[in-house]
């Protein structure tokens, strides 16, 4: 009795020091917007206010407030950090998007960043001078003002789907793991028009890349601060979001299950199964289009570098450290892979190098952290596979699955 | 007579080199049990998959009510009115016994109509009623096709294909699905029924068609067949 009591005050006690920290944190924060470990707590109470019970009211009111106060405020006065969220929400829409092509309907969609790299392009040749190359100044004085950006957002959702459709239509007809290899072969081949395509007609300007890319510009306000485009991406973020989920959750994303259970029974249900992998792929492909015109806004320079292999596999790894087909493990996921690459691991690198410098300790710069990303990032996948294969936060058929399998175990072994 | 609702007339289906099914050729009519039986790997399945459309026959012809349907793509058939219950009942393991049954109706608009049909499976088998709530993959064997078949029956079909619904279940839940089959013609609908438990069903069944390596070697009424040396000797042993 007295051990079941203790427990419940145990409980308790974790519960208050979640509180604590949901609130604590935020404030922290905006206090000591420079510090890194107090960046890395108030990421954390923001994910413990999803997972902690409470009031949705309360937690509705602590998120916003997070979100549309402590972060911007934050962000004035450090925009280092402000950056990183940015990037955050980013990846976490991208990492929606291909959700829905891996997680919902199954299909392994290595070439990802290719439509990401068509909707920066896309952007790109139109708000800089690039698009004069093709039409006489005399026509129309391009870059196009950054009014057009707006526009360009759902034009490069349907551009970038579009050719999803056209990608996916005679390949996801074949069976098993063909639609892989043809991604894959589509990202590079897409990475390689952008750097040949300089000559007879320049179109991309090849490895130099296209710059300066005009931002976003409304009711006549220039939006080229880290904090519009934080604006920005939340909003389109919650677009995605709402859209992913709904989906989700319609006969279409049941169609999906179906498909991802068995294929065959999935036929047999009269479900039309090319047409709905079309709309996986496209609907993805769409989502990443869209953020490609965002991040050529906001780089204001895209050059074919930035759409590599290496970024398709990043944008994968955040969906498997996740937890394929779960929208918010998925989110989850592109947090953890984004602050590893671009603040822990430079941390470290920088803290290692202080250490040599004063002489501490010496660490030759052949094993600088920074260098190793790739490796500490197959680690970790490799670790993740080992230890939680489903990912940190694993869809709930998956688990609701596994506790089955478990009951059903025991069941047998008793019996 | 009634109405030929399905027929076969000299269909030929290959999985590449491998010729299944040869000169296939039978007839259906409305608010019959037909039964197809034969040995492992005499062709029953295949035959099931290319009436569905899950295979495409080389040659010959599919006709559904009295239009020629091979070629045709699985998700219209549905739409027209064939359920195809496939072999190893193919069930959703991770979707819930009500959502396995709302994929059945997928092909379906009317959310009334869906509605409609789930109350009319659940009365026809009350056990998937009580286990609305549970995971498709942790149904006993025997619930299993109960869901298979309710699933089938989601989708207002005209003619239902079921593949061998009695594998691998107890001799009671045999019975019961033989009993759910005899019902279901008795409210009109059209079966065809593919069986290694060629006694039982040639009983039930108003006609049947005997396949071997992909021929059909022997017809006749189920009475008829029952009677047959051959069949005596080849199935039911
Ligand atoms: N996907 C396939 N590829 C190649 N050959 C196949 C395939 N499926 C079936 N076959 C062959 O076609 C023939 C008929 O198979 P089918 O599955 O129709 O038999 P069946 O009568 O249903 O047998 P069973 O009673 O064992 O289910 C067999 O010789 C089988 O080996
Ligand atoms: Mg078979």
């Amino acid at each position: 009795m007295d051990t079941i009591k203790n427990y419940f005050r145990l409980i308790k006690e974790k519960q208050l020091i979640q509180l604590v920290l949901i609130f604590l944190a935020p404030i922290l924060f905006y206090l000591f917007s420079k510090s890194s470990i107090i960046f890395l707590l108030f990421l954390a109470s923001l994910f413990l206010l999803y997972r902690i019970r409470l009031d949705m009211k309360i937690k509705g009111i602590v998120a916003l407030l997070d979100l549309l106060l402590i972060i911007p405020l934050a962000g004035l006065e450090n925009s280092y950090y402000l950056g990183i969220i940015t990037q955050i929400v980013i990846y976490a829409v991208l990492a929606i998007g291909l959700n829905v092509v891996i997680g919902f309907a199954g299909l392994l969609d290595l070439g990802y960043v290719g439509f990401y790299a068509v909707g920066a392009y896309l952007y790109a040749f139109f708000a800089t001078s690039q698009a004069n190359n093709v039409i006489p100044e005399s026509i129309y004085q391009f870059p196009l003002s950054g009014n057009w950006f707006w526009l360009f957002l759902p034009l490069a959702l349907i551009v970038s789907a579009g050719m999803g459709v056209l990608l996916g239509l005679p390949v996801l007809r074949l069976k098993g793991d063909y639609l892989a290899i043809v991604t894959l072969g589509f990202a590079e081949i897409i990475r390689i028009i952008l750097n040949n395509a300089d000559k007879p007609i320049n179109l991309t300007n090849g490895p130099k890349g296209l710059t300066p890319v005009k931002p976003p510009e409304i009711f006549g306000i220039v939006m080229n601060q880290p904090i519009h485009f934080y604006f920005i991406v939340l909003v389109l973020f919650v677009i995605v979001f709402i859209s992913a989920y709904r989906l989700d959750h319609s006969r279409i994303g049941r169609a999906w299950a179906a498909i991802r259970e068995d294929e065959l029974a999935a036929r047999t249900m009269g479900i039309p199964l090319v047409r709905m992998k079309l709309l996986a792929f496209a609907t993805g492909a769409g989502f990443a289009g869209m953020m490609g015109v965002v991040f050529a806004a906001r780089q204001t320079f895209v050059d074919p570098s930035s759409f590599g292999f290496m970024e398709s596999i990043g944008i994968l790894a955040m969906v498997i450290m996740g937890g394929m087909g779960n929208i918010r493990g998925v989110i989850v996921g592109a947090a953890a892979v984004v602050i590893l690459q671009l603040h822990l691991l430079k941390e470290l690198s920088t803290f290692l190098t202080q250490l040599s410098v004063s002489g501490i300790l010496y660490i030759p710069s052949q094993l600088d952290p920074a260098k190793y990303e790739k490796l500490v990032f197959g680690l970790i996948l490799i670790l993740m596979c080992v230890f939680r294969p489903k990912g940190l936060m694993p869809a709930k058929r998956t688990m609701e699955l596994i506790k089955g399998f478990r009951k059903k175990l025991t069941k047998e072994s008793l019996s | 007579m009634s109405k030929t609702i399905l027929q076969l007339e000299n269909v030929n289906t290959y999985y590449g080199k491998i010729h299944a099914l040869k000169d296939v050729s039978f007839e259906v009519n409305e608010g019959e049990i037909v039964t197809l039986i034969g040995s492992n790997g005499a062709g029953k399945t295949t035959t099931l998959k290319t009436i569905s459309a899950l295979l495409k026959p080389a040659n010959g012809n599919v006709v559904y009510m009295g239009k020629k349907v091979n070629g045709s793509a699985p998700h219209l058939l549905t739409i027209e009115g064939i359920a195809h219950v496939p072999e190893g009942r193919k069930i959703f393991p991770r979707l819930t016994v009500e959502e396995n049954l709302e994929m059945g109706a997928f092909s379906l608009k009317s959310q009334e109509r869906i509605k409609r049909n789930k109350d009319y499976v659940f009365e026809l088998f009350p056990r998937l009623l009580e286990r609305r709530k549970q995971k498709g993959g942790t149904l006993s064997g025997g619930e299993q096709q109960m869901l298979a078949m309710g699933r089938g029956l989601m989708c207002d079909p005209k003619i239902m294909l079921l593949d061998e619904p009695s594998m691998g279940l107890a001799p009671m839940m045999i019975q019961t699905v033989f009993d759910i089959i005899k019902k279901l013609r008795s409210e009109g609908m059209t079966i065809l029924l593919v069986e290694q438990n060629a006694g039982k069903a040639l009983k039930l069944a108003n006609k049947g068609y005997v396949l071997q390596t992909g021929s059909v070697i022997l017809s006749g009424t189920g009475a008829e067949l029952l009677k047959n040396d051959m069949v005596r000797e080849a199935y039911l042993g």
